[in-house]
């Protein structure tokens, strides 16, 4: 396994640590699973595609 | 009320961490006998004080380029990272308010999160080209392109720990 694979496999497992502490620890139930429409779920899909991608591009970002 | 420096008194100085303060000598690294004034803090304290300096977010950038052509600049749009780290923060809390009822807790549970993960140090750049010609210069604000990507990462995780997509 590359070193580059490695990094994104170790910062992914803190992420799901992370997060699953934070969540446990105020006492939030993940099995009631949130009810959403088709169109909110696709709204919100489409916000956090746009987010990625503007993050991908941000140090591409060129002023002159 | 009478004052007790007027007695005779050596008055006693408290500071804003309910201390003692210790100022009136100055502090001197080369004398053996003389205690750093931040030796009179407990350990608390100092986590207290660095804790706060994270949330410091501060990007200072200047460019002047002078006598010069065929210049070319690529840099980081700071106000664009900020922005885009907002709308990031802005789509964590709303997850978070989707899937958790009390809007309060959803506040805390976010700002628990991102603050916990943002590490921003005031960022000075300044680029100075004079009386050059064909150059190109790119500068990055590392700490902002690194906020965001790791507010994406909490995002993405969050979604699929949550399940909601």
């Amino acid at each position: 396994m590359s070193n580059k694979e490695e990094f994104e496999k170790i910062s992914k497992q803190s992420m799901d640590l992370l997060i699953n502490a934070t969540l446990k620890r105020h006492g939030i139930n993940l099995n009631t699973k949130p009810q959403l429409s088709d169109e909110d779920r696709a709204e919100l899909r489409s916000l956090i595609e746009g987010l990625k991608q503007n993050v991908e591009s941000l140090t591409n970002i060129t002023k002159k | 009320m009478s004052s007790r420096v007027w007695k005779g008194e050596t008055p006693v100085l408290a500071d804003n961490r309910g201390g003692y303060a210790y100022a009136p000598q100055k502090f001197n690294a080369l004398d053996p006998n003389c205690a750093h004034p931040w030796d009179f803090c407990s350990g608390d304290e100092t986590q207290e004080a660095d804790q706060t300096t994270k949330s410091v977010q501060a990007s200072f950038e200047s460019i002047v380029i002078k006598d010069s052509c065929d210049v070319e600049v690529i840099t980081t749009d700071t106000q664009a990272a900020i922005n885009l780290q907002v709308a990031l923060q802005a789509a964590i809390q709303l997850v978070i308010s989707i899937s958790i009822a009390s809007s309060d807790q959803a506040e805390v549970l976010t700002q628990e999160l991102t603050q916990k993960l943002i590490n921003k140090q005031v960022n000075r750049q300044q680029t100075y080209i004079e009386n050059s010609r064909g150059v190109k210069v790119t500068t990055t604000d590392t700490d902002l392109a690194v906020n965001v990507q790791v507010l994406l990462q909490v995002l993405l995780a969050l979604v699929a720990r949550l399940d909601i997509l």
